[in-house]
């Protein structure tokens, strides 16, 4: 197993294009979009993105004769949302389009005259606003507002059933932000990891993934044909055979994940958390986990030649969901996904400091398994 | 004489329709070289897998120093596969190192036998360099250095001169011979006739997935041909003499050229047929009984076919 093991390990880093693909690889991955990332993320110490939404000029034509239309006018108009709102009554739609279509005015809001009996009767209305594309995130911003100012009216149609006064003497606040206010950018919704964490461990993460590949080319080249028949006739026992292999895989992947947490570190301030003994616990087992998957594939795919082609299919697949870039919806089967089982409990970790590594613990026992049928199936055809 | 390889009624087929190997029985004694011979697609790569345990036969036994293959036959026995199994990315010597680490040798045991293996296949000069910058001879000289640095008792040569320059080859065919005469048993497959019969002492002839026989090759050649060729060229083209062609068994007549079948030590025969064509004969060759033919006559093919 050591000669299989030191002798793969020294041909992969004296193998310039080896050493290229697997060490310089992830360092370029880190720095190219590191540096992308940060430009779109980071603005200083803390990584926030402000976006600036200017007045709207707003003409409104209120068909409605009841007091939900009158209302809507008087919120619109009002002191506290005259920062965002600039608006004009008009008279007709057809006024009121015109003013649109010359660039009099960014929108055009139509309450339309059963907009009150609407209301009451359904607890419903049907309020248009008109915009142009390149203003569709002021018309955005519109609509959520009249929503909620929608859900407050009907919220206090119910609290003042008995008293209809109260809906009238009421004050809306201004439920919009006023312009200059920060929003802040979270790529990882409900949790307080920065873009460049988020990145940091989904990078990692896809370089672990990557891993798989390696192994199974790996594997594939040297047991097909008159290579793998030499190695097989040899008295060496195939599990060390295979276990030579495994682990040659597993410490490439584990020197790319080393690489990656340290150029984060060191050009980005990436935080992986306080303990970095979890992080490489992580990348460790995640080592462990794709290299054993990809020895179990390469294996299989000395006779089943179609493996490959399946799992050429899936490495942009692996790329998008181990980078991050997209998350898939597995439903009952989200806790064996990628995302769930190795990013996951870094998340936690980093953003949290929770600690939860059973889905991890999972993952070495499947990849336990992996080992085991790898070297089964590479169980050489004895002669009786 | 002892036998180092016993294989009794081996039948294997990749699919259950058609056998590649039909209930082929084969024995391989201490010190022969054991040349197995057979045209494309006779089963010839096939039974050296079922010999060396990666196929496994559906029937049969096969034994290797009087035992299963098992761990210890396994170091015992040698194999240089017919494509190149070598590592690129590593120089001659760690390739050989390597192969020899493999078979569990260590310390100045192994150096010296890298050595030796290097040395005998002459690439001892060229031992830093990769083996991608290698011809295509020397490529296959390594080939077989890989096989042979854990100095197994017997080796399987499977076709070692396929695609190499005919100084190559002698190199290769006269290195398998001091071999030999090392002590090492050497199974030779090949479908070049003419190194078998160079170089072997004993032969198989595969065909179809069986033996067809095997022996000595002299007792092989002597028991499976019972003429001798005469090669005649003559003055004219064949079909002017027709009417002499009559009394003889002709096995070739092509323009100017006629090959006559006639017993086999017959003197009155090759008499006869001189004084037949007289002053016409403008060459006269007796071509000894030989392999060729036996393959002939048992297969009716030519080996290149």
């Amino acid at each position: 197993m050591w000669t299989i093991f030191a002798t793969s390990m020294k041909r992969k880093l004296q193998n310039p294009v080896v050493f290229v693909n697997y060490i310089l690889l992830p360092l370029l991955l880190i720095l190219i979009l590191g540096n992308a990332l940060s430009g779109v993320f980071q603005t200083g110490d803390k990584e926030t993105k402000s976006s600036v939404i200017s007045q709207i000029s707003t003409v409104v034509v209120n068909e409605d004769s009841g007091d939900v239309g009158k209302n809507i006018v008087s919120f619109l108009s009002s002191e506290d949302n005259k920062e965002m709102f600039n608006v004009k009554v008009g008279s007709s739609s057809t006024q009121a389009l015109k003013m649109l279509e010359s660039g009099e005015v960014e929108q055009y809001i139509y309450l339309p005259k059963d907009l009150t009996s609407e209301y009451e009767n359904n607890k419903n209305g049907n309020i248009t606003v008109y915009g142009k594309d390149n203003n569709i995130e002021k018309v955005n911003i519109t609509d959520l507002a009249l929503s909620a100012y929608g859900d407050g009216y009907l919220a206090m149609e119910v609290a003042s059933a008995n008293n209809p006064n109260i809906v009238y003497s009421h004050e809306y606040s201004n439920m919009l932000a006023a312009p200059g206010t920060a929003t802040e950018a979270s790529t990882e919704s409900g949790s307080n990891i920065s873009a460049m964490s988020y990145y940091g461990v989904t990078m990692l993460v896809l370089i672990l993934v990557y891993g798989l590949a390696n192994t199974m080319n790996f594997v594939q080249e040297e047991y097909s044909e008159a290579l793998g028949d030499r190695y097989l006739v040899s008295p060496i026992s195939k599990t060390a055979l295979i276990m030579g292999q495994f682990l040659t895989g597993c410490t490439i992947s584990i020197l790319q994940g080393a690489v990656i947490v340290f150029c984060a570190k060191l050009f980005f301030n990436v935080s992986y958390g306080d303990n970095m003994m979890f992080v490489f616990f992580i990348i460790i087992a995640g080592s462990i986990f794709f290299n054993a998957l990809g020895l179990l594939l390469g294996v299989i795919g000395r006779r089943i030649k179609q493996v490959d082609g399946v799992v050429t299919l899936l490495i942009p697949v692996m790329t998008f969901v181990g980078g991050g870039f997209v998350k898939l919806d597995m439903g009952e089967l989200s806790s064996i996904s990628i995302n769930e089982v190795f990013q996951r409990p870094l998340f936690d970790y980093i953003g949290q400091g929770v600690i939860d590594l059973m889905p991890v613990f999972t993952a070495l026992i499947a990849a336990m398994g992996f080992v085991l049928i790898a070297v089964y199936s590479l169980t050489r055809k004895e002669a009786r | 004489m002892q036998t180092v390889f016993t294989g009794e009624n081996i039948q294997f087929s990749y699919n259950k329709k058609k056998p590649v190997l039909k209930q082929l029985s084969l024995s391989v004694g201490d010190r022969q070289i054991y040349g197995l011979l057979g045209p494309n697609g006779a089963g010839k790569s096939t039974l050296t897998r079922v010999m060396l345990g990666l196929d496994k036969p559906q029937n049969g036994k096969i034994q290797w120093f009087n035992e299963h293959l098992n761990a210890s036959t396994n170091k015992r026995v040698g194999y240089v596969p017919q494509d190149l199994a070598l590592i690129y990315d590593l120089s001659a010597y760690e390739n050989v190192l390597f192969f020899g680490k493999l078979y569990g040798l260590k310390g100045e045991r192994l150096k010296k036998q890298v050595r030796f293996a290097l040395e005998f296949v002459g690439l001892w000069e060229e031992r830093k360099q990769k083996p991608k910058k290698f011809s295509g001879g020397m490529k296959r000289r390594l080939n077989i250095a890989c096989g042979i640095v854990h100095n197994p008792d017997v080796i399987i040569l499977d076709e070692p001169t396929v695609g190499v320059d005919p100084q190559s080859r002698n190199r290769i065919l006269d290195a398998i011979i001091e071999l030999n005469q090392l002590g090492t048993t050497v199974i030779y497959i090949s479908h070049y006739m003419e190194e078998v019969e160079r170089i072997c002492s004993h032969v198989g002839i595969i065909d179809d997935g069986q033996l067809l026989c095997q022996g000595k090759l002299n007792d092989v050649i002597q028991e499976h041909t019972d003429q001798a060729i005469i090669r005649l060229e003559l003055q004219r083209k064949s079909t002017a003499y027709s009417k002499q062609l009559e009394d003889y068994v002709v096995l070739l007549a092509e323009g100017n050229n006629v090959e006559l079948g006639v017993p086999k030590n017959d003197v009155n025969a090759i008499s006869q047929i001189k004084e037949s064509f007289g002053e016409d004969v403008k060459n006269f060759q007796y071509i000894t009984p030989n392999l060729e033919q036996v393959f002939f006559k048992l297969t009716r093919k030519n080996l290149r076919d």
